[in-house]
């Protein structure tokens, strides 16, 4: 399990159990940034096409469905082995690769020009990890302000850490009509367990009893990692004492250069069916 | 040029002059000891002066030890404290000698008020500038949240100290970080003052006597930090008569038993404090309370021994744990912590002018985690421990110098966080190497009266600090992956600093009531709080300075007017302060301390800067006492890896705040108290966007610390009823209310995802503690 979850988890729960904190919805002036583009772009090992979606940020307050596209760029894709493509706008801001084949082992590269400013990106493709088994437990005990998860099930994957490297790793459950806006990364790192055969309890999200999901696991690079880890500290909604209590927000850490946000993912796939019971 | 080197020929000079005096006059010299009739405590601070020549007086020392020089003649001693009754003795001076004053609590002074009945006009006089002493019965009195009395919490009502965040017990003082405080408790540095997240201190108000905060000047005998020493004293026992106190409180109880172990000579004090959170979560209904155990407690005891004349023995320890136990999930975690301390000190009186402290101190403040599921069990263990060897050396040379010179010697050893698990664990041993240092000190200062009006106290302190094997030290790219591999031998030097800190401070005399106080201390800090929250956390991991990581440098220059009025009835300041920071530390994005062999990697670092001025008025005593104290204050950092280069708001800047403390004597029943505090709002990082990425609102940030929180206002009061009160047994009871006008301030303002319009995001404000009543009974027998 990740340490760091756990201290955070450990430290906020009594607090909160043993003070009755009142919440407030308050209006607040913020300042609005420049607009930065804001690329997804994603390559795994499994077959494509891939996609890259590029938005433009907003003000603050503004709604959710109407981060403006970003059409017309030129996005091209290579690989180490002398691989090249530009992508197609296949609607506004998403572009589609044509031929192009993720494979293990490979660093990838993106550029992207768009309203007359370049951003490049490179990226590994791990090698796959084999996934041995995804099982699922009911939830013994609930945080007191989490009352939902009553007799709620959470997924635990397992798989065997190859030794010697630093690997790192991303469950992400794909479970119809589930709201990802705000879910915060499930990530792991063989830091303390490398070699070994590991348990990733997987928190998020909860399942009801009898649910059928498809768990994609991947095996990611560090610097993947590293987004993900600095984008949990924004996505993870804190409550609580701990709220204030933490680190200065700051933006995720991104392998793209030129101002944008976002990033350029490389992984391998492994996908598993389960039904929770 | 020219100039000022004649200046300091000139001064010299006089020094010289001065110190040769002794010689040239018959003069001799009164020593002795200030004690609590009753309790026989002694009694620091105290005053003793010829009330033919008043201006001549001294201060006992930290041990209850005085001495003062003076021509042959016929004098009428006085000696006087807050608090207690003027005391004198009529002296014929034609030889050294020893004269032991022992006072008794003013009559006025009804149970645990301050009234002072006697005239102090030390704050004027002495050198000493940016001080703040606090008697512990002004403590007691102050109103708290749930009852809890907390020396950490009063001393955030003085000026220049802010606290860390609502009820919490976290402090900067004059820009400064929380870890930039050296909190002793009997000389033993406390790593970790508080108890559950901060909102206790591991102070337990019964056993202490005494405590003293300064903010600027520091004197040479102390350092290792930049910002402030927070010094506390222990109680050391009554060694007249056994008595018993005690207290029940909303979440604490605690009891402190004291007594003679031989009369008069000899006296022990043992004082216990737990919490009891954890029964009430027993009756809870829901599940996950339950299963939660949180509690905390602490443990002072006190042993002090007279070894005839000269000597004295004291052995005083403290120890506090916090426990958390809980299940979440399938997983049980339990997590403890606390701070472990020990001093043993001797006392030795060479003659009436020559006084030696020595000390053996321990410290440890360890954290400790252990972590089940099913197949899993992991410990994880950090700690700081500290051997301390220290002696202080008084040398009241003649009626115009006082002389302090000293040296310390500190071996610490971290462990930064190891890991071990059982037969089943599939986690590996990851320890990450333990870390040594030597911290060595010497100073020497003199305290010069250079004429009636002017006062010099000049010192000097030169710091070294070594960081010694056994361990391993990673080398790293920027990235922090680690590129070399240096093993060293047990005790083979690593790396080596020094610290040259001058200590100047003055005062003149303007007339009677007033003086003009200027000062200078360059302060060097060699260990660093690694801590990504505002208040202390049992998380926090202490740090050796390193290859990487540089001393903490600090400057401040401060000038300050003192002034009293109505006789000494009213007490007031007005302090300037600038102060210089460098090698301060952050954390890049993404830090992380616990497990991580390159934590080093992650810090970044820079310089700091604070200034401001304090404004402070006390009654001092009388029915009604009390004061108001306002700070506006400036604090920035510059760092070159944070928002390129940019100067920012520092977390604790923080720019007006005004407290204002009332405690009011209606009649021998009941005293009643109120403090109100205002203060404009901390530097925060807010969002100043979002955007869409890969099916996540991800939100997004521009400058450091580029907002404010809103203003903070808060009243609390507090009523104080002696039910009984006889020669035998005395017992009360404390009402107080916390945040009586129910003002919600906000602790934090968070942002999320509106659950009720997943299109919306939304801006939470949380408040933390609003109304709270709580009542504490108190005996005495």
């Amino acid at each position: 399990m990740k340490m760091n979850t756990i201290y955070k988890l450990a430290l906020a729960i009594p607090v909160i159990a043993a003070f009755s904190a009142c919440e407030e919805i308050i209006n607040i002036d913020l300042n609005t940034a420049s607009p930065k583009l804001s690329v997804t772009a994603i390559i795994t090992d499994q077959p494509g096409p891939y996609y890259v979606t590029l938005t433009k940020s907003e003000s603050f307050f503004s709604s959710n469905d109407s981060f403006p596209a970003v059409s017309n760029a030129v996005v091209v894709i290579s690989d180490d082995a002398g691989n090249s493509e530009q992508l197609t706008e296949i609607k506004a801001g998403v572009y589609q690769t044509n031929n192009l084949q993720g494979v293990s082992g490979r660093t990838y590269h993106l550029s992207i020009e768009a309203d007359g400013k370049k951003y490049e990106a490179s990226s590994f493709l791990p090698y796959p990890v084999a996934l041995d088994s995804v099982a699922s437990q009911k939830i013994t005990a609930t945080s007191p302000g989490n009352k939902e998860n009553k007799n709620k099930y959470y997924l635990k994957c397992y798989f065997t850490d190859p030794k010697g490297s630093e690997d790192y790793y991303r469950v992400e459950p794909i479970i119809p009509n589930l709201d990802t806006l705000s879910s915060s990364y499930q990530i792991y790192s063989d830091e303390v367990t490398d070699g070994q055969h590991v348990e990733f309890p997987v928190q998020k999200p909860t399942f009801s009893f009898g649910d059928t999901a498809i768990v994609e696991f991947y095996h990611v690079n560090k610097e993947n990692y590293d987004y993900y880890k600095t984008a949990n500290n924004i996505l993870k909604s804190k409550k609580g004492p701990m709220a204030s209590a933490s680190a200065p927000q700051a933006n995720p850490l991104t392998n793209i250069s030129g101002e944008a946000v976002g990033y350029f993912g490389t992984f391998a796939v492994n996908r598993r069916l389960i039904v929770v019971k | 040029m020219p100039k000022i080197s004649k200046i300091a020929a000139l001064t010299f000079i006089l020094w010289i002059t001065s110190v040769m005096s002794v010689f040239s006059q018959a003069k001799f010299t009164i020593s002795g000891e200030i004690k609590d009739s009753k309790t026989g405590e002694t009694l620091i601070g105290a005053t003793v002066y010829p009330s033919e020549m008043p201006t001549k007086g001294v201060v006992t020392n930290a041990y209850g030890f005085y001495s003062i020089t003076l021509p042959e003649g016929k004098y009428n001693l006085v000696s006087q404290y807050t608090g207690y009754e003027k005391s004198q003795q009529t002296i014929d001076l034609k030889q050294n000698m020893k004269v032991n004053f022992e006072l008794g609590e003013s009559v006025i002074s009804l149970n645990e008020v301050v009234v002072t009945a006697e005239k102090q006009d030390r704050n004027i006089t002495s050198t000493q500038m940016g001080m703040n002493k606090l008697n512990i019965n002004e403590v007691k009195n102050i109103p708290v949240l749930f009852g809890e009395k907390d020396v950490l919490k009063t001393i955030q009502l003085l000026p220049g100290v802010k606290s860390a965040g609502e009820g919490n017990s976290g402090f900067y003082v004059r820009g400064g970080s929380s870890d930039q405080n050296l909190i002793l408790l009997d000389e033993a540095p406390v790593y970790n003052p508080s108890h559950v997240m901060g909102f206790f201190s591991v102070f337990n108000s019964d056993a202490i006597k005494d405590l003293n905060l300064i903010k600027g000047g520091m004197p040479a005998e102390y350092g290792g930090r930049l910002s402030s020493v927070l010094d506390v004293k222990m109680n050391e026992g009554n060694n007249k008569e056994y008595h018993v106190n005690g207290g029940l409180g909303l979440i604490s109880s605690h009891l402190t038993v004291e007594g003679p172990i031989q009369k008069d000579k000899s006296s022990f004090m043992i004082s216990g404090r737990r919490t009891y959170a954890d029964i009430f979560l027993k009756a809870s209904s829901n599940e996950m309370l339950k299963n939660t155990n949180i509690y905390f407690y602490d443990l002072n005891a006190k042993m002090n021994f007279h070894l005839g004349e000269k000597d004295r023995l004291y052995l005083s320890g403290y120890f506090g744990r916090d426990d958390i136990n809980l299940l979440r999930f399938s997983n049980s975690f339990q997590s403890m912590w606390g701070n472990t301390t020990g001093t043993l000190r001797w006392n030795h009186i060479f003659s009436n002018k020559l006084f030696l402290n020595t000390s053996l101190i321990y410290s440890d403040f360890t954290y400790n985690m252990q972590l089940g599921s099913d197949s899993t069990q992991v410990n994880v263990e950090s700690s700081i421990r500290d051997y301390n060897f220290k002696q202080d050396w008084q040398y009241y040379m003649n009626s115009q110098h006082t002389v302090k010179f000293g040296y310390n010697a500190i071996y610490h050893s971290f462990i930064p966080g190891s890991v071990t698990g059982n037969a089943t664990t599939s986690l590996v041993s990851s320890d990450i190497p333990k870390r040594y240092a030597l911290e060595n000190a010497a100073y020497l200062s003199d305290e010069w009266a250079v004429s009636e009006k002017l006062k010099i106290t000049a010192g000097l302190r030169i710091s070294n600090f070594n960081q010694l094997g056994p361990t391993t030290i990673y080398g790293f790219d920027e990235d922090g992956t680690i590129t070399d591999t240096t093993v060293y031998k047990n005790n083979e030097n690593i790396k080596t600093y020094w610290g040259i800190e001058p200590r100047l401070s003055a005062s003149f005399m303007l007339n009677e009531s007033s003086s003009i106080k200027a000062s200078y201390a360059r302060t060097q800090q060699y260990l660093h709080l690694l801590s990504n929250a505002t208040s202390y956390q049992s998380t926090d991991l202490w740090i050796p300075s390193s290859n990487i990581v540089k001393p903490q440098i600090g400057d401040q220059y401060a000038i300050g007017y003192f002034k009293n009025f109505a006789d000494n009835l009213f007490e007031t300041s007005v302090e300037v302060y600038y102060k210089t920071m460098q090698n301060q530390i952050e954390y890049k994005n993404g830090a992380q301390f616990v497990l991580n062999k390159t934590a080093e990697a992650d810090l970044v670092f820079g310089k700091g800067k604070s200034y401001g001025i304090e404004l402070f008025a006390k009654k001092r005593y009388g029915k009604f006492n009390g004061w108001i104290s306002y700070t506006m204050s400036y604090t920035d950092r510059t760092f070159a890896d944070i928002d390129a280069g940019k100067t920012f708001a520092a977390k604790q800047d923080r720019r007006h705040e005004v407290s204002v403390v009332g405690i009011y004597q209606l009649n021998p029943r009941w005293s009643l108290s109120a403090t109100w505090i205002y203060y404009t709002g901390n530097a925060v990082t807010f969002p100043s966007g979002k955007y869409m990425a890969d099916n996540r609102i991800v939100y997004y940030y521009t400058e450091r610390n580029g907002y404010r929180m809103p203003d903070y206002h808060r009243m609390d009061v507090a009523a104080t009823w002696i039910h009984k009160k006889t020669a035998k047994f005395e017992s009360s009871f404390n009402f107080s209310i916390y945040n009586v006008y129910n003002r919600l301030n906000a602790y934090s303002i968070s942002f999320r995802q509106s659950e009720t319009n997943p299109d919306q995001t939304e801006a939470v404000k949380l408040s933390l503690f609003p109304i709270i009543p709580s009542v504490t009974y108190t005996f005495k027998f």
